[in-house]
């Protein structure tokens, strides 16, 4: 299985639940700044990026993990993805598209557009943590939504 | 319509009647829906599989996506994407409002009117891109 957290950008919210998946991140306590510096891919994507797969890691259960971007058109890109991978031979079915955007979270909005959109990088990427650690346990509870439905055995489960 | 044009079911050198255009299989209000969906159309002449698809607002990511997909899980350069736009003029315009508002019947016969009116741009386009796909062989 593989297992695609998205969201707009594929930057923030999509890394971090990926990281909580693959254990990267603490999922019982509240982060600090310097977990997020731990984070595959935290702040690191741009527009020329989006639409892409990119792997995290492989979780204890086998799957991959992978996040992406995919701006305001998940239903075309999700598509998009399944039908060219069932034209290749693949099985659309292997792909879990999980969408990690979640509510409106100007914080998060403010310093990501500054970080990623406007290259200001020095002001937007603490921003934008802290933007995350906001809804932080919004993305653990996708996350444990996510290992609940596809009945993967991962701590975070307990 | 770039798409039944290339395979020789609507002419390059007239417009067709709007019966002919409402004929053609995939001007149905129904494959509208299907956004990001590849849909196989047939093969051409260089026995060149013809696909069509709709990328929603998103041409440039949807394009992306593609790519980055393709590059990875197949042979990237077997796929020649060609990008049919037209300039909308009014009936388009209504036409799509039609469809919309779910008056999918009406909304057919405005838009086929619409598309009348600039279907040579299709056309030339269309042309275009088979010139294209003889010269990459």
């Amino acid at each position: 299985m593989k297992i695609v957290y998205h969201c707009y950008g594929g930057a923030h919210a999509s890394p971090t639940a990926a990281a909580v998946h693959l254990g990267l991140m603490p999922h019982n306590r509240f982060p600090r700044f310097s977990d997020f510096e731990k984070i595959p891919f935290f702040d690191c994507t741009i527009w020329n990026e989006h639409g892409r797969l990119i792997k995290v890691g492989v979780d204890s259960a086998g799957n991959e993990v992978y996040i992406m971007g995919r701006r305001n058109s998940p239903k075309m890109v999700i598509s998009l993805i399944r039908e060219l991978a069932r034209q290749n031979g693949g099985e659309p079915d292997d792909y879990y598209f999980v969408n990690c955007l979640q509510i409106f979270n100007p914080v998060m909005i403010t310093g990501g557009y500054s970080s990623r959109a406007m290259g200001w990088v020095k002001f937007g990427r603490p921003v934008v943590t802290f933007g995350t650690m906001i809804s932080f346990p919004i993305l653990v509870a996708i996350v444990k939504k996510t290992v609940r439905n596809l009945r993967i055995n991962l701590p975070l489960d307990q | 319509m770039a798409g039944w044009i290339h395979l020789n079911q609507l002419p390059v050198d007239r417009v067709p009647t709007i019966k002919q255009l409402n004929a053609t299989l995939e001007f149905a209000p129904e494959k509208y829906s299907k956004v990001g969906i590849p849909q196989f159309l047939g093969r051409d002449e260089l026995n060149n599989e013809i696909f069509f698809v709709d990328f929603g607002n998103d041409t440039n990511l949807g394009l992306q996506t593609a790519c980055f997909f393709l590059k990875e899980h197949s042979n990237l350069l077997e796929w020649k994407f060609f990008d049919i736009r037209i300039q909308p003029n009014t009936y388009i315009r209504f036409g799509r409002m039609l469809y919309m508002l779910k008056l999918a019947n009406h909304g057919q016969k405005v838009m086929s009117r619409g598309i009348q009116s600039c279907y040579f741009q299709i056309a030339g386009q269309v042309i275009r891109a088979k010139e294209l796909c003889k010269s990459f062989g």
